[in-house]
Parts: C-alpha cells; sequence; structure tokens
C-alpha cells in the first residue's frame, strides 16, 4: 500500500501525532495518540511504539490526577504497559493515523469496563426498561 | 543520551533547555522527525530536531510553524507570543538527562524555525 518515498518526510510530532484518532482500514476507531514511544537506535532516537490508554495519557497530565489514573486504570486491567501499536503498522498520517487491521492490545478496556457498570449503566435512562 | 532502553515522546516535551553556556533556551515545544526518502512506511522516523518555545507559548495548531498561512491577524499574533521560538538540529543536542529533565545543547543560540 504505501510506496517508497522520492524525498525525506518530515513531520513534527507532536502536533503530527499526539491526541490524534488511530483508524483502522475499515474506518473502526481504535483510540487515540496517547503518547510515543522514542526508542534509541545507533545512537539516534526514533520513533517506536504508539502508546495509547490511560496508562500512557496519565504521565502526560499533571502529577496527581495523572497517577490517579494511571493507578486505578492499572487496579482494573491488571497491567502496568499501556496498549501499543508498532509505527510499522502506521500506513498514513494525516488528520488521523491509520494503521493496518491489526488490532491494537488494548489497555483501556479495564477502565472503560468499570465506568459502563460502576457508572454508566446507573445513570438515569441508561438502560431500556421493558 | 541516554542509555537505557526507551523513552516516551510526552516526557521530552516541556523539558528545559540549555545552551552550552548554561543559559535557558525555552522548553521543548515539539519534537522534529523525519522519515529518510528511499524509505517506506513509518517503521524508522528518525528524531532530527527539536522545536524549543519560550515558556508558555503553547503550539497554537501549527501557526508557529509557518507563519505565511492564515488570515495576517492570526500571523502578527503569533510572530509576537512566538518570538522567541526557534529550532535546534538534533546535532546541535549534546545530551538530554532524561533523569534531571533537561535537555543540554552544544550552541548558544537557536536556529529560525522553518515549517518541516
Amino acid at each position: 500500500m504505501s510506496s517508497i518515498r522520492t524525498r525525506d518526510e518530515v513531520r513534527d510530532a507532536r502536533l503530527a501525532l499526539l491526541d490524534r484518532q488511530i483508524v483502522d482500514p475499515q474506518g473502526e476507531l481504535l483510540g487515540k495518540v496517547d503518547d510515543v514511544e522514542l526508542d534509541e537506535r545507533d545512537g539516534h532516537l526514533v520513533l517506536g511504539d504508539i502508546l495509547l490508554g490511560p496508562g500512557a495519557l496519565g504521565p502526560r497530565l499533571d502529577r496527581p490526577f495523572g497517577r490517579w489514573m494511571v493507578a486505578i486504570w492499572s487496579r482494573l486491567s491488571s497491567r502496568h504497559d499501556p496498549g501499543r501499536i508498532p509505527m510499522a503498522d502506521v500506513v498514513a498520517i494525516t488528520s488521523a493515523v491509520s494503521v493496518d487491521p491489526v488490532l491494537p492490545e488494548s489497555g483501556t478496556q479495564g477502565l472503560e469496563h468499570w465506568m459502563r457498570r460502576q457508572v454508566i449503566t446507573r445513570l438515569p435512562g441508561a438502560l431500556d426498561e421493558q | 543520551m541516554s542509555s537505557d532502553g526507551s523513552r516516551r515522546l510526552g516526557r521530552l516535551l516541556g523539558l528545559p533547555v540549555l545552551y552550552a553556556s548554561g543559559e535557558p533556551a525555552g522548553r521543548v515545544s515539539d519534537v522534529r522527525v523525519t522519515a529518510a526518502a528511499g524509505t517506506v512506511g513509518y517503521a524508522a522516523m528518525t528524531v532530527t530536531g527539536l522545536v524549543v518555545a519560550s515558556r508558555g507559548s503553547g503550539s497554537l495548531l501549527g501557526y508557529d510553524r509557518n507563519r505565511e498561512q492564515g488570515p495576517w491577524l492570526v500571523a502578527t499574533i503569533v510572530g509576537l507570543l512566538h518570538r522567541d521560538t526557534g529550532y535546534v538540529d538534533w546535532s546541535e543536542v549534546a545530551h538530554v538527562d532524561w533523569e534531571a529533565g533537561v535537555v543540554h545543547l552544544r550552541v548558544d543560540r537557536l536556529q529560525e524555525l522553518r515549517a518541516p
């Protein structure tokens, strides 16, 4: 799908990647780019995996709230590492980040499930009452 | 550079940047990355420079990268807010002290910031 570049492609990583929507080829929304790992290779820093979920977003937020987010997420999902998508799976960077049809190992579900179960479904009108 | 495995973009953003003289240059506002000609995909996006801005000037949705775009009023305001914003090539970065959270430069001035 991708072709060989004929010239350098230069991006500002914060502007082009952070907080962008991640979509698969069917248009399914996989999450947001909450952070990007920086790997050291041969003395250079290279973009590694895209990180997503509260485990990646938390450290970017103000300290008390960010730590609380990571702690809750880690407790509910029994994980200590955020979900990740290798940059090698990225096929296009536009207003969204398009990835190959690989399902990310999402780290968001524990918190989402807890929120749905404990908060959302208890709101008036959340459930259809037959 | 740091000696252990991997770091995060979010950690690098906002770090204070110091000139070779020890004087403050600003903070890391963005990280410029490049996929070289002849490559395919995004597996080897290499960090090639840093956008350094004075504290609190923010990113302003990219208007700070290309001051000729958009209405002149926006360009003027952004130009004023970002008059201290500049660029430093990665080869001019002496050391990133991840533990202390400081970027040390080999140089004593920033380059003019241009759109990527």
